[in-house]
């Protein structure tokens, strides 16, 4: 078999890009499910300042005597969720941009938190590990919930700086999900790129 | 560049009328229309060899067609192997996390299992950066 550039040009031919028509849906799209933040960089640093920096300081301290009421790891913040009444308030920080947390885990957390009215605040890119080491000090008894998973349910108590919750309530956009609303969203038909030879 | 014309537009715009149908009977008390309607749309997938995004077929439990949401129609878990074989929780981060597994747990009994641990950046084709085109 020859090596000449009209054979090799031949190969590439033959090899074309297909395009299949594929349904989208933006409203089961993980990325596109969480809700905008305003002041991303700002809220970062209030949770730092408010939260993380005081878990290593209270690392030696019994968690019930915390000024603040903190979970972390996927069952626990799942089960806490599911258990909220209507009358209590919590923001779940979540880490999405990161390396090393899964879109699927994520998938699911939105419209549970529409359910129950919390209010979800997605953290910038890098957050992951400051978080992990933060959270490290949490005395949790299971397995999976020593894990962090990129997600800290907080609750507000009289304890917590009223300045910090004020900027996640004005920050922090709502969620919304219109295909829940009966009027009928038409969804965009895309192309999905492969190839075949 | 992407062709602008594409063949069956009209099956995939009732598959969604479907699915947005049966998403929105979830959310009511009674789920029997829901079921119907995400079976129809199951149906017209397989029919018309139409593709619906993971992403959606992730929300659809394949046993009863319920629309899986959290708290309504399934509860989400975390499980791990390794813990549930020894009983105990002090096994070391290391070891264990690569075991990882999200069991979503539908009302009927069905499972759905991703083994998440193995690789926590793993993103299908279709998710992918610049995967799909837009028409």
């Amino acid at each position: 078999m020859s090596n000449s550039l009209k054979s090799l040009d031949k190969k590439i031919s033959s090899k074309k890009n297909v395009y299949r028509p594929v349904l989208d849906n933006p409203y089961t799209n993980e990325s596109n499910l969480f809700p905008r933040v305003n002041d991303q960089a700002l809220i970062w640093n209030l949770l730092q300042v408010n939260v993380l920096n005081k878990c290593k300081l209270l690392a030696n301290i019994d968690q019930s005597e915390w000024p603040f009421k903190i979970y972390s790891g996927f069952n626990n913040v799942i089960a806490q969720i599911t258990e909220l009444d209507s009358s209590s308030k919590a923001y779940l920080f979540v880490c999405n941009r990161d390396p090393g947390i899964s879109k699927v885990l994520l998938q699911q957390l939105p419209l549970l938190c529409f359910q129950k009215n919390v209010t979800v605040v997605q953290l910038p890119k890098g957050s992951f590990s400051v978080m992990s080491e933060a959270l490290g000090y949490l005395k949790a008894n299971d397995y999976i919930a020593q894990y962090s998973d990129g997600l800290l349910l907080l609750f507000d108590t009289p304890q917590l700086n009223k300045s910090f919750v004020t900027k996640l309530d004005t920050n922090v956009e709502p969620l919304s999900f219109p295909w829940l609303n009966p009027v009928y969203k038409e969804a965009k038909v895309k192309l999905f790129k492969s190839s075949k030879s | 560049m992407a062709k602008k014309n594409v063949p069956g537009k009209e099956h995939l715009q009732r598959l969604n009328y479907l699915y947005q149908l049966a998403t929105w009977h979830t959310w009511q008390p009674t789920h029997s229309l829901a079921r119907l309607y995400a079976q129809s749309m199951h149906s017209v997938s397989t029919k018309t060899r139409s593709s619906i995004l993971p992403s959606i077929k992730r929300t659809v439990c394949k046993k009863c067609h319920r629309i899986q949401i959290p708290g309504r129609t399934c509860h989400v878990v975390l499980s791990n192997k390794d813990t549930k074989k020894n009983g105990s929780n002090d096994r070391p981060k290391s070891t264990a996390s690569h075991k990882d597994i999200l069991e979503i747990h539908c009302t009927c009994g069905s499972i759905k299992r991703f083994p998440i641990g193995t690789n926590r950046d793993y993103t299908l084709a279709y998710e992918k950066p610049d995967a799909l085109e837009e028409l």
